[in-house]
């Protein structure tokens, strides 16, 4: 019998892994498809350099004074050979460096202790799912027949396509527009809520739908998808508000959690969300069976993978029982600006908490990068001042996000954020300006008061 | 192989009581009945509240 088996290999798997390996033991990993999972074959490594690219050539037009775009195939190749070589270096090595038996293959349970994998079955005391999730595909009429892209085809396209719509409006709806647009491709986003990243703070949905209009996406919110049909070169989407015709279509509805491995046979149940269920600890309905990362539903986040991958193992081989909180992990929006949040107001009463907004039109290094839009949103629970949750849209608030998170969740107020000293010009100081709008109009502040 | 053909009519986001357009300056949100509602202020949501009951 096995000490533990690992099912997966991306960033939970491999966190798992390494943990197992750290405390002295020797994992079973079963994997299938591309070594390294998601994040780096097909999300954030891939997706992230496109935008880069995207983001070079911006920052060159504005220089030039006219629009100048990348060729479309030398950018994807660039992304293709970032993948390859991250690949080898983060997994393909890593994976030789770590004493583990790995198995290419489908597991699936076949009772609370043992897994089946290429026909071979394998017991052991504990296991990890950590089987990360696939692009959730919509039942819309006609979608099927017309063909249709999703995060995968859409950073690997087989050709260059002049025009693209985009089904969704979340983080990779807006990660993609911006990417294509700014490849010199007509991009149109169709969104069902009335705005844009709806469970986001409704300052930053509305500033994002303008950075996209900014660079010339068109944005339609409060829309019903109906139907897609082929026409001669292009694909007809249907709607409640009208037609729109593209070369290609991008759903970009979510992810859903992996989790076709016969589970009842474990006795591991799935949440309301479809992932699985877990405890605070990561023990999922069977107490030998753990699971991390994406296969847990909503947030997905590759952050959040590695870091439950090793909490997981460490609590399977150990007996641990260390607790993860899913709510305290920040999220990034690689857009330009970027978007990112940390926190949350759930859960708190209605009154309890108060809100500011600071627009970076207020910050110097704003002015300095040439690029005023954006804001920073805090809110704090009004009596300790003790920082909720933040908000941002900004240059690297991708970065930025970490103090914030760091602040949270240490339980720190306004006045610890205040009392540090921020370097002077920077992105970062927009959670200081943030934190003194609480006592002070910053607008009539000098520089780094 | 062409660009995007639209003939779609684009929603203006707009305060769910008195009608002003909505933008990142001016917009307010309310959970009322466990759906979320734009306004462009504290005292549309509240009066859209009051008429709602």
């Amino acid at each position: 019998m096995k000490d533990l088996v690992i099912i997966g290999w991306g960033a939970a798997g491999f966190a798992a892994l390494i943990k197992a390996n750290q405390l002295g033991f020797k994992p079973t990993v079963i994997g299938y498809g591309p070594i390294g999972g998601t994040c780096v074959n097909v999300g954030c490594i891939p997706s992230k350099r496109a935008l880069r690219i995207g983001e070079l050539y911006s920052v060159a037009s504005r220089v030039l004074g006219e629009r100048t775009y990348p060729d479309f195939g030398e950018a994807f190749k660039d992304v293709k050979d970032l993948v390859e070589s991250l690949r080898k270096r983060k997994y393909e090595d890593v994976l030789a460096s770590y004493d583990a038996e790995v198995i290419e293959g489908k597991a699936r349970f076949v009772s609370p202790r043992a897994v089946k994998v290429n026909g071979e079955i394998i017991e052991a005391r504990k296991f990890i799912i950590a089987t990360g999730s696939s692009p959730k595909v919509l039942e819309i009429k006609g979608l099927r027949e017309a063909g249709f892209w999703t995060n995968s085809e859409a950073l690997y396209p087989d050709r260059e396509v002049d025009s693209l719509a985009i089904i969704g409006g979340r983080a990779q709806a807006l990660e993609f527009a911006q990417m294509y647009r700014r490849l010199g491709v007509d991009v149109a986003v169709l969104q069902r809520s009335k705005v844009l990243l709806p469970d986001w703070e409704p300052e930053v949905s509305l500033l994002a739908e303008r950075v996209l209009s900014d660079e010339g996406v068109y944005v339609f919110t409060n829309v019903e998808v109906r139907e897609v049909r082929r026409s001669a070169n292009s694909k007809v989407i249907v709607t409640n508000r009208g037609e729109i015709e593209a070369e290609e279509i991008l759903l970009a509805t979510g992810r859903k959690p992996n989790v076709d491995l016969n589970l009842e046979a474990a006795g591991v149940e799935l949440g309301p969300n479809g992932g699985v269920k877990v405890n605070d600890d990561l023990s999922t309905t069977n107490p030998n069976v753990y699971a991390a990362g994406d296969v847990l539903g909503e947030p997905m986040l590759e952050s959040l993978a590695g870091y439950e991958g090793s909490i997981a193992a460490e609590n399977a081989l150990t007996g641990s029982r260390k607790s993860t909180n899913r709510r305290l992990a920040p999220q990034a929006i690689f857009t330009q600006p970027n978007i990112a949040r940390v926190g949350s107001a759930e859960g708190y009463e209605v009154g309890s908490l108060e809100s500011r907004v600071i627009w970076l039109s207020e910050l110097p290094k704003a002015s300095i990068l040439g690029d005023e839009r954006g804001l920073v949103k805090m809110t704090v629970e009004r009596e300790t001042k003790r920082i909720v949750s933040v908000q941002m849209v900004a240059e690297n608030a991708g970065d930025v996000i970490a103090e914030a998170a760091l602040a949270i969740r240490h339980g720190l107020t306004i006045d610890d954020i205040i009392e540090v000293v921020h370097p002077f010009p920077t992105v970062a100081e927009s959670l200081r300006l943030a934190a003194l709008s609480f006592y002070v109009d910053v607008s009539r502040l000098s520089c780094c008061v | 192989m062409g660009g995007l053909r639209l003939r779609l009519d684009k929603d203006v986001l707009k305060c769910e009581y008195c009608g002003m357009p909505l933008t990142e300056h001016n917009v307010y949100t309310r959970e009322i009945g466990g759906k979320t509602h734009y306004f462009c202020c504290e005292h549309c949501a509240d009066a859209y509240e009051a008429k709602s009951r």
